[in-house]
């Protein structure tokens, strides 16, 4: 009985839908996914404290059952985001989509989606707390903190204090596992919805 | 609803079918050998007009339309492939963990992460009196306003609009190479 309704259903037929590889929205979900499951994954063990924070990268990556490639996952999967949602951006402005009032409204959200996916990148480059993303810490702060009228307060919420500290790792942590992935979900919804109306290439 | 017409049907056995869905109170829509039927004929419908000269079958569905087995398939193939391909860079590209962080020692190749590299390129090497702290946020804005900044060239001009965005991003690759490979 519900073998034979599964198969009633499956045989259903369905629009045609562009291939996953073509289609660079459902290749940012996916991706995006991956982000959240391998994100998750490395917060069972990571400690966002100064002392404990490369300590604990050091086991993920060293002791913990495929930490290393977890995390590598993690790391190359950031990059392949923000690449897919440059694209995605590229893409919208070869077919000039953003002249249609729904792909102004896109367009705008592919944006933000971009500066988020590189927001994301920043505040994840930091995590480890090693000598690299300390000093790289320390450089994005200072190319922030420059920008004329929000640089300051934007470079203060990032560093949380005058310079790069235990508070800064705590905040870097809390924006990347907590506020920028929900931030990212809602823009994810938002870029379907704008998909249903016709605004997305 | 799929009807097909035998090779040999002739156009006035085609009109003649079409005028009976029509007459069912179908819609149709004629190509290549096919009529679209919309709504569906019921049976009492169907079987006479399947019974009509030139009408080779008269189907469900249309048989070239994927099912939602055929979408599922492909979609998780394709998953799989771009999961398949980023752990295997994963593997051959792994993270890496220099040093613990020391706030006292400053290493001598300081660079920021490849999407701001551009940006710190332009900052190293821009002369004093170019006002390099306001780009990334002149950039930012005139990536948002798009739309309405570029309007009138995408519209009248769309090769230049093209070439523009082009010569952006060239600039902007070329910059992050430079400061990379510095």
């Amino acid at each position: 009985m519900i073998g034979s309704a599964l198969r009633a259903w499956m045989s259903r037929p369905t629009a045609p839908r562009e291939s996953l590889l073509r289609d660079l929205g459902r290749l940012a979900v996916l991706l995006f996914g991956v982000e959240v499951v391998t994100g998750s994954l490395l917060a069972l063990y990571y400690e966002p404290v100064p002392e404990a924070a490369y300590r604990s990268v050091g086991t993920i990556t060293g002791t913990v059952t495929l930490g290393w490639l977890v995390r590598s996952l993690h790391h190359v999967t950031g990059h392949a985001l923000l690449v897919v949602v440059a694209l995605f951006l590229a893409r919208a402005f070869l077919l000039r989509s953003f002249l249609r009032p729904a792909g102004r409204r896109a367009w705008v959200l592919a944006v933000g989606l971009l500066f988020l996916a590189i927001a994301f990148l920043m505040t994840g480059s930091a995590l480890p707390w090693d000598q690299e993303a300390y000093w790289r810490t320390v450089i994005t702060a200072n190319l922030v903190s420059g920008i004329p009228l929000l640089g300051g307060w934007l470079a203060d919420v990032f560093r949380g204090g005058p310079e790069v500290s235990g508070t800064t790792l705590v905040r870097l942590f809390a924006l990347h596992g907590l506020v920028f992935p929900w931030l990212a979900f809602g823009g994810l919804l938002l870029a379907r919805r704008f998909r249903r109306q016709g605004g997305m290439p | 609803m799929i009807l097909r017409f035998t090779p040999g049907a002739t156009a006035e056995q085609r009109e003649a079918v079409a005028a009976a869905v029509r007459a069912a109170g179908s819609a149709v829509l004629a190509t290549d050998g096919i009529l679209s039927i919309d709504p569906p004929l019921d049976e009492g419908q169907a079987v006479p007009i399947a019974a009509l000269p030139g009408v080779a079958a008269l189907l469900a569905r249309d048989p070239r339309a994927p099912t939602l087995r055929d979408q599922l398939l492909r979609t998780t193939g394709a998953a799989c492939f771009v999961l398949g391909l980023l752990v295997l860079v994963a593997a051959h590209h792994p993270a890496r963990l220099a040093g613990p962080a020391d706030p006292l020692h400053t290493p001598g190749d300081l660079q920021p992460f490849w999407p701001l590299l551009a940006w710190y390129g332009v900052v190293n090497r821009a002369p004093g009196w170019v006002p390099v702290s306001l780009l990334p946020l002149l950039g930012g804005l005139v990536l948002l306003g798009w739309p309405l900044i570029a309007r009138p060239l995408a519209e009248r001009r769309p090769r230049w609009h093209t070439a523009l965005g082009a010569a952006a991003v060239a600039a902007y690759l070329a910059l992050a190479l430079v400061e990379a490979t510095r």
